[in-house]
């Protein structure tokens, strides 16, 4: 009667407010952020909000099994290397696993058999697992019926990989090779598996970073092109869409419903993470505090120094600041001139996202992360509809489609717990014919960050300048004076031993000495007496 | 809030024999708010269309969203979308932000005098604190404010509010609402449904302000299903997240079967306060009451009798006018002659914080019956 509670109580984390975690996102309400505060950038650390503590019941219960394809969160560095020995874990797994062709592919199934066959007979594992696929969205009937939905647009979503790593899912466009996926997520050698399960390398053809999307080109032909919605309104809210081979290793469509009307998704405020107050009676800001890992603390800002210019504007107050910093964007770089000690110096720092540093929002990434992984970016889109499908990072990229079995758009973020994203089809078409035209290679469009990523490259080459030389030379005299050294010392040593043992026989001489000196005169003085003794006698003078 | 509450009983009652009808009934009333706030002789052609179109689902569809099988056909699939669409929008003006110092959290009005639902762990347990609370309307943020009331502690995360009209006079740091973000009119409400009667597998939709208000988003959707159903904790696989705590889960009818209370690793694990909960603990919860939280009276008496030793000042007992040497001869309904059968009888009681506990003292000749509201203990 108990297993389940108790099984909960294990798993459960309290649900937490939202509390200031959110402030900066949504739009200020009545007076809460109104007037900036001396320290009104946003680093400031805030009273975070309150937690309850989840119910403690004892118990063994562990939820290994429970169907919950999303499940796993590994680290995404480290999952290629992890991508071949672990079988037993592949269905949980499924989603940052790679598939390691036809033996992994066989294994699951087999697992997956054994489960249909378990749950016919109503044997099941553990508890939890039973109870979740039969009576959860992704019950078979239900998972099944959907299958039918997605059937075409199934054909035309192939899985991205960065070796043999899923990375994202795409959307064919072109059946000439020609695919659609999120740029964001793309790293390594890359590749498409196709329908036939062969994988094929990819060039990146072109990338939109407003959007997100990149432009794939593969070797092949006779790929099947997804079908695109013929309405011209995004699907609204409570509608069904389904995201063909999103789950388990891209077998299953995943299913959800549109959580929130299409809208464009803000970008968060840049965030460079310092506690700041006004100097007295000049222009400047001067630094109280740095946030841990902030791009401050990176860039060795510290405290006191005197923030003087951000780029070419004279730094007034720390107001000047949060606005100035608020018409930049995450990732761009800016130049502070700062007063350090009488000096002035430049110092260049990249702009992160406030969430992904500020110890305000630990605990709701925390919740954020919890049961699937997260897009690197997940935020700053134009319009996209939000939806509940339980999707991962490595299933965005492909098409989402609403009950008709077509395209209403891309999905383009896995954002949080609760929310996914998809780029509306209205969004997609357009960019889509942008990128064909071959002219947003990632060399062109990147043409700025690779412009400055190569100043600042010969900026460090010329600091380092003659420095390796200054450095051998002084090295080279540093070596000669330290044998000397070492050789005086070791002459000190040999004297002093010498001294000591100088010094220990003349001790003993000079006692010698001494006794012999008291020796000497005590004799002479019998001598003295003796001869004075004989001299008397002879001379009669004593009787 | 009796007609709320003599509401909820009766169809307590009646439930059982008559499932279909008092659902499809409420189908109609799903939202009295929308009807209450639509000029009537404006609109009537809409109304009376949505109330025909409520009716006319057939009882296969009406097992679809009750029974907790799943959809087999397309056109299901059409049906419960369009269901969904309604539902939501029908649900959305009485689902609240909540917020309480630099901490939010969502909330559901039930009923038309403006009492609440959430989680205790967004009001905290010290009844008569002011909370925010801002409704979505047509886009824009229209707050008021709302005092707290009682909740369950301990494992069950049950809380609520009731709204307070007034210019905001309240004890706690709440800023002022702007005029023209003050919330008018009646308040929109839905009505509460019965959690122990929910099927496994049904169909469910669960709102909220997940991740704090959001005014450029709105409210949030999810759709899930009934994964496990205990006594005090409902199980689903609608998704929730920090911001969604005490925002509210409904049937297919839009009534409130649950408060959004807790989640675990993996995205089937959230919890959810069952309804019943709010409804059994009824009078308690609007009374403030700390339920299961330690109390005190504030006397003592003499030895093993029932004679008051000692009464704390400004404790429960002497503001209800308890003195020393008072005989206390009936604690609730029972008789007392000893300290034994008064600490029997506290046991029985349950002595908690904002309770009401009714003695009868013989003082003199006299009996005198006293009413003493149990303070926090240690406060």
């Amino acid at each position: 009667m108990n297993k389940f509670q108790t099984l909960l109580s294990i798993l459960l984390v309290c649900f937490l407010l939202a509390g200031t975690l959110s402030a900066q996102e949504a739009p200020p309400m009545s007076g809460v952020e109104s007037a900036p505060k001396s320290n009104g950038d946003s680093a400031t650390i805030q009273e975070p909000a309150k937690q309850v503590v989840a119910e403690q019941e004892d118990d063994d219960q562990e939820d290994d099994d429970q169907e919950d394809d999303d499940k796993k969160s590994d680290d995404k560095e480290a999952d290629d290397k992890k991508a071949d020995d672990q079988e037993d874990d592949d269905d949980k797994d499924d989603d940052k696993k790679s598939d390691d062709q036809e033996d992994d592919d066989k294994k699951s199934d087999d697992k997956d058999d054994d489960k249909k066959a378990e749950r016919r007979l109503g044997i099941s594992r553990l508890w939890g697992n039973n109870r979740t696929s039969t009576y959860s969205k992704k019950s078979e009937k239900f998972v099944d019926l959907f299958e039918t939905v997605v059937a075409s647009a199934n054909e035309s979503t192939l899985q991205v990989m960065s070796g043999k790593r899923q990375i994202a899912l795409g959307t064919v466009v072109d059946a000439d090779g020609l695919v659609l996926t999120k740029a964001s997520e793309l790293r390594g050698e890359l590749g498409c598996k196709l329908p036939n399960g062969d994988v094929v390398n990819a060039e990146v053809l072109g990338v939109d970073p407003a959007t997100d999307l990149a432009l794939l080109k593969l070797d092949t032909d006779n790929l099947s092109v997804i079908q695109w919605t013929d309405n011209e309104d995004p699907p609204v809210t409570g509608r069904w869409v389904a995201t063909p081979k999103a789950e388990r290793k891209g077998k299953f469509p995943t299913i959800g419903v549109v959580s929130v009307n299409a809208r464009e998704i803000p970008a968060s405020r840049p965030f460079i993470g310092i506690h700041m107050d006004p100097l007295d009676d000049e222009d400047g800001i001067r630094i109280t505090q740095i946030v841990n890992k902030s791009p401050a603390d990176l860039a060795d800002l510290r405290v006191n120094d005197v923030i003087l210019k951000i780029g070419d504007e004279v730094a007034k107050d720390p107001r000047f600041l949060s606005e100035t910093l608020g018409q930049y964007d995450i990732g761009d770089r800016v130049t502070l001139t700062v007063r350090r000690g009488g000096k002035e110096i430049k110092i260049k720092l990249t702009l992160a996202e406030r969430d992904k540093i500020s110890p305000d929002n630990a605990r709701s990434n925390t919740q954020n992360s919890m049961g699937s992984v997260l897009s690197r970016r997940r935020k700053d889109f134009p319009t996209s509809f939000q939806h509940d499908s339980m999707l991962s990072s490595s299933t965005c990229g492909g098409p989402i489609v609403d009950l008709s079995g077509k395209a209403v758009g891309i999905n383009i973020a896995r954002a949080g717990r609760v929310s996914s994203l998809a780029l509306t089809s209205e969004v997609v078409l357009p960019i889509l014919e942008k990128l064909k035209t071959g002219d947003y290679l990632p060399a062109v469009v990147n043409k700025r960050e690779i412009e400055e990523r190569a100043a600042d490259l010969e900026e460090l080459v010329a600091k380092i300048g003659d420095l390796p030389d200054k450095k051998r030379i002084l090295e080279r005299k540093y070596s000669v004076e330290r044998a000397r050294k070492q050789e005086i010392e070791r002459m000190i040593e040999e004297l002093q031993e010498r001294l000591k043992d100088i010094t220990k026989r003349t001790n003993e001489e000079r006692k010698e000495l001494d006794s012999v000196r008291q020796s000497l005169r005590v004799l002479e003085k019998n001598q003295d007496n003796l001869e004075k003794e004989l001299k008397e006698l002879r001379t009669g003078s004593r009787f | 809030m009796t007609i709320l509450r003599n509401h909820l009983l009766s169809i307590v009652t009646s439930l059982p024999q008559v499932l279909g009808v008092v659902l499809a009934l409420s189908l109609v009333t799903a939202c009295p708010c929308e009807s209450a706030q639509a000029q009537e002789d404006v609109t009537p052609k809409e109304e009376v269309a949505s109330t025909n179109s409520a009716t006319q689902v057939d009882s296969a569809r009406q097992e679809l969203l009750f029974s907790g099988r799943v959809p087999e056909s397309v056109d299901e699939l059409k049906f419960m979308e369009s269901h969904f669409a309604q539902l939501a929008e029908s649900v959305f003006p009485a689902t609240v932000n909540i917020q309480m110092g630099q901490s939010q959290g969502s909330g559901v009005v039930v009923s038309s005098d403006g009492y609440i639902l959430t989680a205790a762990h967004v009001i905290g347990s010290t009844p008569g604190r002011t909370a925010l609370i801002t409704f979505m309307v047509d886009g824009k943020e229209k707050q008021i404010y709302a005092e707290t009331l009682g909740v369950q502690a301990g494992s069950v995360d049950s809380g609520m509010l009731k709204i307070k009209e007034g210019s905001g006079q309240y004890n706690s740091p709440v800023r002022k609402i702007k005029k023209s973000r003050r919330f008018e009119g009646e308040y929109p409400y839905v009505d509460i449904g019965i959690s122990q009667d929910l099927s496994m597998g049904q169909w469910v939709l669960a709102v909220g302000h997940p991740g704090g208000i959001d005014k450029a988003r709105g409210l949030v959707v999810r759709v899930g299903r009934i994964i496990d159903n205990r006594k005090t904790s409902l199980r689903t696989d609608c998704t929730l997240v920090g911001g969604d705590s005490g925002g509210p889960l409904f049937d297919m009818n839009g009534d409130v079967i649950g408060i959004h209370s807790r989640i675990g690793q993996t995205l089937a694990d959230n919890l959810h306060v069952p309804a019943d909960v709010y409804s059994e603990k009824w009078d308690l919860m609007t009374a403030g009451v700390i339920i299961n939280g330690r109390g005190t009276l504030g006397f003592s008496v003499v030895d093993d009798t029932n004679e008051i030793d000692e009464v704390v000042s400004k404790g429960p007992a002497d503001k209800a006018g308890m003195k020393v040497g008072d005989i206390v001869i009936k604690a609730g309904r029972t008789k007392i002659s000893s300290k034994q059968d008064l600490s029997d009888a506290f046991k029985t009681l349950d002595i908690w914080p904002n309770k009401i506990i009714k003695l009868v003292v013989q003082r003199g000749d006299e009996e005198k019956s006293l009413k003493l509201k149990v303070a926090k203990r240690g406060s």
